[in-house]
């Protein structure tokens, strides 16, 4: 036992034990990816910037200026501007407004959306949104239906 | 406490039992059976009495110092008298019985519209008992609190806490200052008249 | 001729040791630590003030935010004592979701732990393999709630999606290969020699210093104490799954260490028995459109990765939280850093602060 003791500080095995791993670990492969270049691929579920569309079918709006999501909105980050339409019937959209620079990605104002089965407002895979001034992040409703032109920087 | 609210689905040796032995309760194998599913969820009765050990022993022993008790989902908060909150934590953690040994959270709040604005709010636990009881005490702006520090040390950062942001004093605190906020700070933030917004530019302003 | 005297060392809060900006006024007898003042504060952002004007459902987002590093905790934490405010009941099927992902959280938790506290004592090797493993775990938190950090993946009653077609199995696969990576870090720290001499004797903590001062969590198991909320107060559904309480004996760093490396095992036997008892059936329970729980006040706890996470909400019967109040098991851990620093070297506190394993997020709020 003691021998045995001596030999394991003498011989540093616990420690070539831990050098063997860092070898056997050189050849796995690599699981980084090199960002600009490549990008990596997203689930279905990934929360992008929140954006609004249009159906995709008839090409007509899909908000109902219910002001749900404007109401849910922990930032605060969501701003509607809606009037009576003018036979009455429901309401019509002025102005679409979010501020990129407050969303927190949440994806909370995608729930309360009433239009089914297509939300109007939805979260997009977009994601790089470097800017230089601040009132750039504030995006109206025709750069977030159409998307915002965003500069890419990946290939 | 939390079963107090659950269907009672679970097996036995859960929240009843003592809940300290390593080896775990005898626990229905889960992969065996379906949960089965509890019966219809009757509407439950939030604010039932429920029996506490630490109640009796405490109405047995400081029967003038019990101002008020409540329940809620299971637990049972007790508003004492401040005078005697010193002499019931020391009886609640030195007890053999009771063993109040944990002190789990100590917050303030404020009521601006009574006449004793705050209440501070002890959450006290037995780790070898697994048992809970929360005390109360109320207070007028600027009226100090007993410092429970000497008691659970714990307390001192919670008291401290208290102090910086609602402004209650800690008589007896050892090393009574701000804790969460800079220093020449004004104002207590958790105070109901504090603003919780600042100045703001519009932020929906467009381009 | 000679003269010596004390010496005031400012640690931090730029210091990267520090896990984010915790700053330290040590008072040094030579290298000797003698007195130890921790200011915090740094990182506050008055989350519960802010929460008393939001509604309950705009909450959820903040919590997130408080520990960054374990947010599925604070999620589960917040919706569980809502529910209880409330007396809701959850599906079985959200429930087992629920511990599965929390569980999984646990073991992301401890390994950016196990990572960067290696990397304090000097062992860089671990950190890499640990990002690695925890890569795996944010896929899958990506793929079930899409999000990396920050989940905002439960609601109040249940869960606003079932999981994604396949993602039990990827979480079976990561159950089947997670044991092997545990076993290479265990080859290179475990009995390593010079980690051993970093850690053992280091940040004594014994039991009753460790109840008297609130720490809980692995820092109060590994000095003895079994002690864990899981037990001792089943929430969602852990009564009906086996697992133990890992404890310490030496009170010390390495012993932590130890704990630690065991409890994410426990979590893999959790996820695992979990996953074979996966109900089928709805994910969200029956819950009114408007949150507004009758007055009343609850504080319900759950077994963070770093101790018991507790939460404290005043109701006053409206649809925002009258008072709301995070019992948060890094701040009250924290306070134990003085007396665990005390009479030990300067480099120790590096070590002292990595097992104490503090977010300030967490701490500050």
């Amino acid at each position: 036992m003691k021998i045995q003791a001596f030999l394991q500080k003498v011989l540093l095995l616990e420690l070539w034990q831990g050098m063997w791993v860092t070898l056997k670990n050189q050849f796995r492969p690599h699981i980084t990816v090199e960002y600009p270049k490549e990008t990596v691929e997203f689930p279905p579920r990934f929360r992008g910037v929140p954006r609004l569309r249009k159906d995709p079918q008839t090409g007509e709006e899909l908000c109902v200026s219910c002001l749900l999501c404007e109401a849910i909105c922990p930032t605060e980050c969501i701003s509607i501007v809606s009037e009576k339409r003018p036979d009455g019937k429901g309401k019509q959209l002025i102005s679409f407004t979010i501020n990129y620079e407050r969303c927190c990605f949440c994806g909370l104002c995608v729930d309360p959306c009433p239009t089914k089965p297509i939300t109007a407002i939805y979260m997009s895979h977009d994601y790089e949104f470097a800017g230089f001034d601040r009132d750039s992040y504030v995006t109206a409703r025709e750069e977030l239906v159409d998307g915002k032109p965003v500069k890419i920087y990946t290939s | 406490m939390s079963d107090e609210i659950k269907p009672p689905s679970s097996p036995p040796g859960g929240a009843a039992g003592p809940g300290q032995t390593p080896a775990p309760p005898d626990a229905a194998p889960p992969a065996a059976t379906a949960p089965p599913k509890p019966a219809a969820p009757a509407k439950v009765n939030l604010t039932a009495e429920v029996d506490s050990p630490v109640l009796r022993a405490l109405k047995e022993k400081f029967p003038q110092a019990i101002q008020a008790v409540s329940f809620y989902a299971g637990e049972v908060s007790v508003l004492l008298d401040k005078d005697s909150l010193l002499p019931v934590c020391r009886f609640l953690k030195e007890d053999p019985a009771l063993r109040l040994d944990y002190l789990s959270n100590l917050c303030g709040v404020d009521y601006p519209d009574r006449e004793k604005r705050f209440e501070v709010v002890y959450h006290l636990f037995s780790i070898s008992l697994s048992h809970r009881i929360n005390l109360k005490i109320q207070l007028a702006d600027q009226e100090p609190a007993p410092s429970v520090v000497t008691i659970w040390r714990t307390a001192n950062w919670h008291e401290r806490e208290a102090f910086d942001l609602l402004g209650i004093p800690f008589e007896g605190h050892p090393d009574l200052r701000r804790i969460l906020l800079a220093d020449e700070w004004q104002g207590h933030p958790l105070r109901k008249e504090y603003p919780t917004r600042g100045y703001d530019r519009d932020h929906m302003k467009l381009r | 001729m000679f003269r010596t005297e004390m010496m005031d060392i400012n640690m931090g809060p730029q210091h990267p040791s520090t896990h984010g900006v915790l700053r330290l006024k040590l008072l040094l007898d030579g290298e000797t630590v003698t007195d130890t003042d921790v200011l915090i504060g740094y990182l506050h952002r008055g989350v519960e003030k802010l929460c008393e004007s939001k509604n309950y459902h705009m909450i959820e987002p903040y919590t997130d935010r408080l520990d960054y590093v374990a947010a599925m905790y604070e999620n589960l934490g917040y919706v569980e004592t809502v529910e209880k405010l409330m007396g809701i009941t959850v599906p079985e099927r959200a429930e087992y979701i629920r511990v599965i992902t929390a569980e999984l959280q646990r073991i992301a938790s401890h390994l950016v732990w196990l990572g960067t506290h290696a990397l304090d004592i000097g062992a860089m090797t671990v950190f890499f393999y640990c990002f690695r493993e925890r890569e795996i775990l944010l896929d899958l938190f990506e793929a079930f709630c899409g999000a990396r950090l920050t989940y905002n993946a439960y609601r109040i009653g249940g869960l606003p999606w079932d999981v994604p077609p396949g993602w039990t199995d990827r979480v079976r696969h990561f159950v089947k290969i997670f044991p092997g990576r545990q076993q290479e870090y265990d080859t290179l720290l475990t009995k390593n020699r010079i980690w051993l001499g970093r850690t053992k004797g280091v940040g004594i903590l014994k039991a009753g210093d460790a109840i008297d001062f609130g720490v809980s969590g692995p820092c109060l198991r590994a000095a003895g104490v079994s002690y864990d909320v899981r037990k001792a107060h089943p929430y969602s559904v852990y009564d009906r799954f086996l697992f133990d309480i890992p404890t310490g004996e030496n009170c010390d760093t390495y012993d932590r260490y130890l704990v630690r490396m065991e409890e994410m095992r426990q979590s893999l036997r959790i996820v695992q028995q979990a996953l074979d008892g996966l109900p089928a059936g709805e994910v969200m329970g029956k819950v009114p459109k408007r949150i507004k729980p009758p007055v009343g006040e609850v504080y319900h706890t759950v077994e963070g990765p770093r101790g018991e996470l507790g939460f404290y909400i005043v109701s006053q019967g409206e649809d925002k939280p009258y008072r709301m109040r995070f019992r948060s098991p890094s701040f009250v851990n924290l306070q134990a850093l003085p007396h665990m620093v005390k009479g030990s070297l300067v480099a120790d506190v590096v070590a002292v602060i990595g097992t104490l394993d503090i977010v300030l997020g967490d701490v500050d709020r």
